[in-house]
């Protein structure tokens, strides 16, 4: 299954080369990030923003912040769908659209497979730039 | 009849057999908040729910994963700017929403949801008449948030376990739809494993909105739909159609091959139009 994760271009560099990390803390925060989370390419669009959306407000935020992380990018990753499977709950049905990776087993299938998956990356421009 | 639940005994209702995901769990908050209104936070590890006015003053604490707070918070987001668009940004704002379509059941929202903080207050405004909250987005940190894209659906459905989508026509795509759209292609056409950072059009969004286009006129010659007058999430739909597709032929073929690229966007289309058939002016058939 294809998901799609927004963030900055910087960030996308970060997630290929070690895979998803909980233990990220974000520039200027205190907490961990805690999971990892993709959206359908076909949504629905129900529950959060477009991830192009939250590429743009990283790299917006970045830019405010001083650091150049490279601008808005999209992290583009082919899950097998055995390991989604286990990121599915009552509380995460996949009709929601998108998938969450909490620390524990399933984000743990998510990083042991994370070197052999299918990635693309698709960095873009910020049209309010 | 039987008599309405009171608070906790709600809360505890809502939460014991969720059927609807997070989207249910937001459903449920916004009706318990209609009276009184509620306010929800998390801390020191724990969910934590009460009335704002007139019921219990005690906070009920709440078995809900950190991760389903966070989840519903976006959700309230997404509902805040479908009210008014760009009032509240995905890590907080003051905004409104309505319960349902009816206008006499807006609902005034404050909320705060990034790693470090999640908490939300829910007011009705049943009271005090509809009207419109000034803005007050914000543009958080660049924290991790679910990424599930929250504007442009206008209802969906699932069925056979494939979520469907009601399909809109009036929408233009963006130039960054076709963007992607563009790129995505490009990057099949060239194929290959592992990972494509293609640097080299990060400035070149021109060139991959032309390729987008181009490649929509090919997709709408089978499906019978004009270009730019499809949703963007018909696009995104195709787009993992086309991929998926594209991912089959790659581990069959090895390499895709550019004249293949015809092949696999044909049977995806073919695929798509099956599942979601159009007229001919696009709009869905009966």
């Amino acid at each position: 299954m294809i998901l799609f994760h927004g963030t900055t271009l910087g960030r996308v560099r970060q997630i290929l080369a070690t895979g998803p990390n909980p233990d990220f803390i974000e520039p200027g925060g205190n907490m961990p990030t805690e999971n990892f989370s993709g959206c359908l390419p076909f949504g629905p669009f129900e529950c959060t923003e477009r991830p192009e959306e939250y590429a743009w407000g990283k790299a917006r935020a970045a830019a405010r912040e001083g650091r150049d992380e490279g601008g808005p990018a999209i992290l583009i990753v082919d899950i097998p769908d055995d390991i989604i499977a286990l990121a599915v709950d009552a509380w995460f049905p996949l009709s929601q659209g998108f998938v969450q990776f909490d620390r524990g087993p399933n984000l743990e299938a998510l990083l042991t497979a994370w070197p052999g998956l299918e990635k693309r990356v698709m960095p873009f421009t910020d049209p309010r730039r | 009849m039987n008599a309405p639940l009171a608070f906790p005994e709600q809360l505890s209702h809502a939460l014991a057999a969720p059927t609807r995901g997070v989207l249910g769990l937001v459903v449920d908050l916004l009706a318990m908040s209609r009276e009184h209104g509620i306010q929800l936070d998390w801390q020191a590890g724990h969910c934590r729910v009460r009335l704002r006015e007139g019921g219990p003053a005690a906070w009920v604490e709440v078995p809900l994963r950190k991760a389903v707070v966070r989840a519903a918070l976006a959700r309230v987001a997404v509902l805040c700017n479908q009210r008014n668009p760009n009032s509240v940004s995905p890590y907080g704002g003051k905004g409104e929403l309505l319960i349902g379509t009816d206008p006499t059941t807006a609902v005034r929202v404050e909320f705060v949801n990034t790693p470090d903080e999640q908490r939300l207050e829910l007011a009705s405004l049943r009271n005090e008449g509809v009207h419109t909250i000034p803005e007050g987005a914000f543009e958080g940190p660049s924290q991790e948030m679910p990424q599930s894209p929250g504007v442009g659906t206008e209802g969906s459905n699932t069925s056979a376990g494939v979520n469907q989508t009601t399909l809109t026509t009036t929408h233009e795509l963006s130039e960054l739809e076709l963007a992607i759209l563009g790129s995505l292609m490009d990057a099949m056409l060239r194929g290959g494993h592992g990972v494509l950072l293609d640097e080299d059009l990060i400035d070149d969004i021109d060139k991959r909105t032309v390729a987008g286009e181009e490649y929509l006129n090919a997709l709408s010659i089978t499906i019978g739909v004009r270009p730019r007058t499809l949703d963007s999430v018909v696009v995104r739909r195709l787009m993992g159609s086309v991929i998926s597709h594209w991912i089959r032929l790659k581990d069959s073929l090895g390499l895709i091959a550019p004249g293949d690229m015809g092949t696999a966007i044909h049977h995806a289309a073919a695929q798509f139009a099956n599942a979601f058939p159009l007229k001919e002016d696009g709009s869905e058939r009966e």
